[in-house]
């Protein structure tokens, strides 16, 4: 209960963002222009309104997930506000749970509008609708659910713009996780070869072979959720896996244990 | 209050002075500048990775500026120089853009006439639409030089290595179009042909595209096979009761074999001057001094036409037709020329100037009478214009 209050202040506060409307009227435009774009080329003409589409919702979410999400714990203790809510009988985990759900509803709400104006763009541009096209935006909507979290994780013990700094980050290596385990397949492939013909694999080598393995499988791995091009070139064999929807929520949990572990330790005084 | 309407003054003065301001510099702009490329990409490995997931909008993205550029360079230089690393970062960004295939057999081969970029490219969608099973075909795609390529996937499908049925998920656009392409623009059956086989083993290929092959076959001297495959046309055509299709391939099967006979014939009277010093007298002659076992009915049942003097052979239908076209021509040119001298010219060299006359196709001669103006050859003596 405590934490559905948390959750519903937070979502109060963060509607009174500006960055929000502004970001919502982007992506409202952006999935509008897909039309204009598409008269601009030649033939592919639904692909490049799905493409636009689905790439603005997913954009404009992560976006929105990261640059209000950022700021949320750091104005309570830069406005001291944080005193007046720790001094009640709540405990702190409940604090970053319901500013973590707070964010989550605030995000998911701008998807659910950005998602109805794409699907009205759909419809009226008769380009027919196709129930893949909603497995991507819950593919999209689980993955803000990490990157939530992951701004949430970082507001809790760095200033807003470290914080999208590190999030920014995180969110890179996240969508470049499956590139990092080809690299560690490639060095491994190389290690090899080099064995084969009798040669001495370098120490560094082995290390960066090792370390791009770990990485891959400890940052989180944002590019599961993207179906996009299976939703345009084969939109019927399209279907949820219940994999990345459970390793999201597993994921998500994990990240804010830690926000809860850091917050836990911070010293208010 | 003075103040105020100041203020409001120099508002309105300052934004008209910007206006006229503006209004006076676009005058100097120059509108039809030339088109200048403004889009240096490098590989689409490296981009790949770079736009962080977003593969299919920044594919969209080059699709689009690669449309624009092709507009800018058509109607200016017409030089498609970096046109080939555009379409590497669209495929590379989404494998399975097949709009983008297409576009490229417009720029690169249409336009560009760029054999190896156009095949390479072709290639390359191929590859990306086959899985692991087909590697070693997918391995030389991608790997081997374009025309080095071709001929290792035509190797495999002669080794069976491709399975007969329809089972690639590719969509057949792709390797008819690059079939298309090798033949008509850049005047390659075999390549063609290796295509087009690719092409017919795809789930999505309709039926005309199969009818390619005995016809490339044919161009490429293979009547037999190509014979082989009309046949078999024509029976599934009898089992559907298809009589569209068994009327074309009834047709295709006389026209395969009327051009195999010919090719015998022409083969063997060639032999037969070489072994004699003269042509036969008849076409007789070659199946009694053994070089052909019999002399093959015309499929058409016209006949053929021999002129021993030349030792050329044409069956009577194809002769009629071309004989035809020629006079028709020459008929237009004798008229035009009536039309501005009041007469008939005395010649035919007169008609054409000299060493400009339009040679009998069969090696025989025009009939030309200048009184009348009409005209025509001693093959088909019966047509005249």
């Amino acid at each position: 209960m405590k934490v559905f209050a948390i959750a519903k202040n937070t979502f109060k506060e963060a509607v009174r963002n500006r960055i929000l409307y502004l970001l919502l009227i982007f992506a409202i435009l952006m999935i509008g222009s897909s039309r204009i774009l598409a008269l601009l080329t030649i033939s592919a003409h639904e692909r490049v309104i799905k493409d636009i589409g689905l790439f603005g919702i997913n954009f404009f979410g992560v976006l929105i997930a990261i640059l209000v999400g950022i700021g949320l714990v750091y104005h309570e203790i830069d406005k001291k506000t944080i005193y007046t809510i720790i001094s009640k009988p709540i405990h702190r985990y409940q604090f970053i749970l319901g500013k973590y759900f707070g964010l989550l509803i605030t995000v998911y709400v701008n998807l659910i509008i950005m998602t109805l104006f794409f699907f009205f763009m759909v419809l009226v541009l008769g380009i027919g609708f196709h129930i893949s096209l909603l497995y991507a935006i819950i593919y999209t909507a689980t993955e803000l659910a990490i990157v939530t979290a992951l701004a949430i994780v970082f507001s809790s013990f760095s200033n807003p713009t470290m914080a999208a700094i590190y999030t920014l980050i995180m969110f890179i290596i996240g969508r470049m996780n499956e590139d990092i385990l080809r690299f560690a397949q490639y060095l491994a492939r190389e290690s090899e070869k080099l064995i084969q013909a009798g040669q001495h694999v370098p120490p560094f080598s082995k290390f960066l072979q090792g370390f791009a393995n770990v990485i891959c499988r400890v940052l989180p791995n944002l590019g599961l959720y993207n179906i996009r091009a299976e939703v345009i070139h084969a939109p019927d064999k399209v279907m949820i896996s219940w994999e990345p929807l459970l390793y999201a929520f597993t994921y998500s949990a994990f990240l804010l244990l830690i926000a809860i572990f850091i917050f836990q330790k911070r010293n208010f005084k | 209050m003075m103040r105020k309407v100041l203020f409001i003054i120099l508002i309105i003065i300052s934004f008209t002075a910007s206006v006229l301001l503006q209004n006076r510099i676009l005058k100097k702009v120059k509108l039809d500048i030339p088109y200048i490329d403004s889009l240096y990409l490098p590989e689409g490995n490296i981009v790949k990775p770079l736009v962080l997931g977003y593969d299919m909008f920044a594919a969209d993205f080059f699709w689009l500026r690669t449309i624009q550029a092709f507009g800018g360079h058509w109607t200016g230089d017409r030089v498609y120089a970096n046109f080939d690393r555009m379409f590497d970062v669209i495929i590379t960004l989404d494998p399975y853009f097949e709009e983008a295939y297409l576009f490229g057999t417009l720029v690169l081969g249409d336009e560009a006439k760029d054999k190896e970029r156009t095949y390479k490219l072709f290639n390359r969608g191929i590859a990306n639409y086959l899985d692991n099973r087909l590697a070693k075909m997918k391995d030389a795609l991608i790997n081997e030089e374009p025309m080095t390529a071709l001929k290792t996937v035509q190797k495999l499908i002669d080794e069976k290595y491709l399975p007969e049925m329809q089972v690639l998920d590719l969509p057949y656009k792709i390797p008819y179009y690059a079939g298309y392409m090798a033949y008509f623009n850049f005047s390659e059956t075999e390549s063609a042909l290796t295509y087009y086989e690719i092409a017919v083993r795809c789930k999505d290929v309709p039926d005309w595209v199969f009818r390619h092959i005995p016809w490339l076959q044919e161009k490429m001297g293979e009547y037999i096979i190509a014979l082989d495959k009309w046949r078999r046309d024509y029976n599934q055509a009898v089992e559907d009761k298809d009589e569209l299709i068994m009327s074309v391939a009834d047709e295709k099967i006389k026209l395969t074999t009327n051009n195999y006979y010919l090719k015998l014939f022409r083969d063997n009277i060639k032999s037969f001057k070489e072994k004699y010093g003269r042509f036969p007298n008849k076409l007789e002659e070659l199946a009694e001094k053994k070089y052909l076992p019999f002399i093959p009915p015309e499929p058409y049942g016209t006949g053929y036409l021999y002129f021993p003097k030349t030792g050329v052979i044409i069956d009577k239908k194809t002769a009629e037709h071309d004989i035809i076209v020629y006079l028709q021509h020459i008929k237009l040119q004798i008229n035009e020329y009536y039309k501005k001298t009041n007469k008939y010219p005395n010649t035919l060299t007169e008609l054409f100037g000299q060493g400009k006359e339009i040679p009998e196709p069969f090696l025989n001669e025009w009939i030309y009478d200048n009184k009348t103006g009409k005209i025509y050859s001693t093959t088909v003596p019966h047509i005249v214009f």
